[in-house]
């Protein structure tokens, strides 16, 4: 029954491993971009949400209104101005400036908020729970989390199947020179699919900041870290494969978590290490022709 | 009225000079097809006509309009369109999904879903498939079908019948006076001389990324285009000064 509440809590988990890939697999599949700051990005949605808080009162769950827009402006932005520019200059140079974003974020933040963590309040769902039975209990943040996970993946696959715009992203991720000779600005088309990944990183960061207790500067190196783990378990180009991914991923660390506090991150990397030998292209993932 | 005219084109891929001091002209609703032997030039020009490829001197006019250093998506916006050698469909879409691409442009003419499967009936059985699934010949038949979506003025076809089966190949050249039906111009791109001739309303042979030859079929004997093709002699017949027929 122990190992029953493991794999409850790990699903809960796994939620939002996927909510924070997402944008790190649409990064990749439509505009081939390793996005080295995936992680700091998501940091940097938790300080602009306590920002928001500090500066409002609101609560944090309003924050996402101000803060997730936000960070979709900052993306379209970014991709426009910096990454546009840097992917004519080959496949190296995107990967050189998302590093680079990496370093400047977590080293600014620290220079403006010192090292300290900055509280994301919860409310009344910090302690609320769902009691199962007498050895399972779920608690209501980690389902509302995962609520939203599956909420936004599912809103995020029906764009991508139903709207222009989305099959524009496909198309580009297909072949983008031929989508520009369709007509479409490739450009504009690489701007959104980067906004919406900032979106998605911005809402995962709060989580992920709500759920610890608050957010401090050096977070990202750590959920960058998940972030790529999910997305290859799950498999590249796959949503629903990153939702899998992430709760593969979360099953794995919480059942280690039993056994030793210590071991979560370490098995959870060697899961990660079993589905590369073993799967290469993730568990939903298709082989890559190329 | 010309639809396209290429004045003194000379483009390449970096020192390489692919083609050189090339000027032609395309009347509307003509089928303008270039032959030559593989390395000519052909997939060059074509390239730098829908701006794939800068050009390094000359000018592209189309429609009274110096479209030399236009971006190639706003190239499409102002009416040509290309199907490019090797198809190169969306392979993660389905067909029809491929042709509502083919649409983005948003210009306004003769060419919609039901118009191209009434041309193509083929596609229109096939519009649920992935595009990744489909033999060459169903993948030539929505790559021209996907082009003609965006309703151009002048739509440049690209080795449609490389790889494909002779009968495919007759049901895509099948197709093309319902194409031309529409005022539509085209420049056909093709290594089979004798299929082209046979469809072509001028033809010009590109040789080493030179124009050596230029007229109506009517008026050239096979000799003269066979030895134009393959570079035995340089011919000339019936070109004006500016390298459009007269």
């Amino acid at each position: 029954m122990i190992y029953l509440n493991s794999i409850s809590q790990g699903i809960l988990l796994g939620g939002l491993f996927a909510l924070s890939a997402v944008g790190l697999s649409l990064a990749f599949g439509v505009l081939r971009i390793v996005n080295l700051a995936h992680g700091d990005l998501m940091t940097l949605g938790g300080y602009l949400a306590f920002i928001t808080i500090e500066h409002t009162g609101m609560s944090t769950w309003y924050s996402f209104l101000i803060v997730v827009p936000a960070m979709g402006v900052i993306g379209y932005l970014v991709q426009r101005l910096l990454l546009q520019r840097a992917l004519r200059m080959g496949e190296l140079a995107p990967l050189m400036v998302t590093f680079g974003i990496s370093i400047i974020i977590p080293n600014s933040l620290v220079q403006l908020f010192t090292n300290n963590t900055e509280q994301l309040p919860v409310g009344s769902l910090a302690t609320s729970s769902i009691q199962v039975n007498s050895q399972i209990s779920i608690g209501t943040f980690p389902l509302v989390t995962l609520g939203i996970s599956i909420v936004m993946i599912s809103a995020l696959q029906q764009y991508l199947a139903r709207t222009k715009m989305g099959r524009y992203m496909r198309a580009a991720a297909d072949d983008s020179e031929v989508l520009r000779l369709m007509g479409v600005d490739h450009r504009r088309v690489y701007g959104i699919a980067m906004g919406i990944a900032f979106s998605t990183l911005a809402m995962a960061g709060i989580l992920f900041g709500m759920r610890q207790g608050g957010v401090s500067p050096y977070d990202g190196q750590l959920t960058v870290l998940f972030a790529f783990e999910t997305v290859i378990i799950g498999g590249l180009g796959s949503l629903w494969g990153t939702l899998l991914g992430g709760m593969v991923l979360g099953i794995a660390q919480t059942i280690a978590g039993q056994f030793s506090p210590e071991l979560p991150l370490l098995v959870g990397h060697l899961v990660f290490l079993g589905v590369l030998a073993f799967r290469p292209n993730g568990l939903l993932g298709k082989p890559v022709l190329r | 009225m010309s639809v396209l005219e290429i004045k003194n084109l000379r483009a390449g891929y970096g020192d390489l000079v692919a083609v050189s001091d090339l000027s032609f002209a395309v009347q509307q609703g003509e089928l303008f097809a270039l032959v030559g032997a593989n390395g000519a030039g052909k997939s060059t020009l074509l390239k730098s006509i829908v701006g794939s490829m800068s050009v390094k001197s000359g000018t592209i006019i189309f429609k009274d309009d110096d479209i030399t250093t236009v971006a190639d998506y706003k190239r499409i916006q102002a009416g040509i369109s290309l199907v490019p050698e090797g198809r190169r469909l969306f392979t993660s879409l389905s067909v029809e999904e491929n042709l509502l691409v083919g649409a983005a442009t948003g210009r306004k003419g003769p060419w919609n879903l039901k118009s191209i499967f009434e041309l193509l009936p083929i596609v229109e059985k096939l519009k649920d498939r992935n595009a990744g699934r489909l033999s060459g010949g169903e993948q030539q038949a929505v790559a021209i079908g996907r082009s003609l979506m965006s309703n151009p003025d002048l739509i440049l076809l690209d080795e449609i019948s490389l790889g494909l089966a002779p009968i495919v190949v007759e049901q895509i050249y099948a197709a093309l006076p319902d194409i031309r039906n529409e005022g539509l111009s085209i420049i056909l791109v093709e290594q089979d001389l004798s299929r082209t001739l046979k469809v072509a309303d001028k033809i010009a042979c590109l040789l080493e990324g030179h124009l050596v030859l230029e007229g109506r079929p009517s008026d050239l004997t096979h000799q003269q285009i066979t030895d134009a093709y393959f570079g035995h002699s340089i011919a000339s017949f019936g070109t004006s000064s500016n390298g459009a027929n007269s």
